[in-house]
């Protein structure tokens, strides 16, 4: 990871930037959404170790070439990027065949028919910490 | 249907981060354009790479926008020259 990292930063012209755009938290929520705004949290996603394994990894990479000095952050922020269901059943398909290492577990699906049953004007929807930072080469 | 980021958050951070310029931007990670399709208009060329064959497909299923080209590899097998691009951007892909 290191070594594909090193490669894009070879591709940035002076004046350029590299941008890292990917999930801050590697566990995304299925929520509930009400109209008036409220989320009720019917669990996290089930990780595979290796998924975290690679979260991590991407984060030591990233400090292993900001180390070496030729790159510095110039700015970083997070936001909440969501998807949106029909149904529990239909969140619970569509992360089965898209994600990789990563299912929602019987019990958050259970939670999350749950609380649709109670609030049936509720919207599934799944809620992902994302973080984006542009790295810029270093001027010294 | 799944509908993703209706709100436009991941665009909208992305606008904010990028030089107000024509670029070049080399895209990694592009998937099916999901992400491509919606800040193509501001870049003048976009080279948008993934190493799954069936998203580039899905992605050239529907007329790319003006300026992109797509290329199916890994990054570790992708030859270009240094500093070619304004913009690298690892979406979702580091």
């Amino acid at each position: 990871m290191v070594d594909a990292l090193t490669r894009a930063c070879r591709w940035v012209r002076d004046d350029g930037c590299l941008v890292d755009l990917r999930p801050a938290d590697v566990v995304a929520h299925v929520q509930i959404g009400l109209p008036d705004g409220t989320c009720m949290d019917a669990g996290g996603v089930d990780v595979e170790d290796e998924r975290r394994s690679r979260h991590t990894s991407a984060d030591l990479a990233l400090h292993t070439v900001l180390a070496r000095g030729a790159f510095v952050v110039e700015s970083e922020r997070t936001f909440e990027f969501c998807r949106y269901a029909d149904s529990p059943d239909e969140m619970r398909d569509y992360i089965a065949s898209k994600w990789r290492q990563t299912l929602i577990g019987a019990a958050t699906h259970a939670r999350a028919v749950d609380l649709l049953r109670r609030h049936p004007h509720g919207r599934v929807q799944l809620v992902e910490r994302v973080g984006i930072r542009k790295l810029c080469r270093s001027s010294s | 249907m799944i509908v993703q980021d209706p709100e436009g958050r991941e665009i909208d951070a992305l606008a904010a981060l990028l030089p107000l310029r024509p670029l070049d931007v080399v895209e990694i990670g592009c998937g099916d354009g999901r992400l491509t399709r919606r800040y193509a208009a501001r870049a003048r060329s976009v080279l948008a790479v993934d190493p799954d064959a069936g998203a580039i497909a899905e992605f050239s299923a529907t007329p790319l926008p003006p300026g992109v080209v797509l290329r199916t590899s890994p990054i570790d097998r992708l030859d270009l020259p240094d500093r070619a691009a304004d913009v690298v951007l690892l979406a979702w892909s580091l």
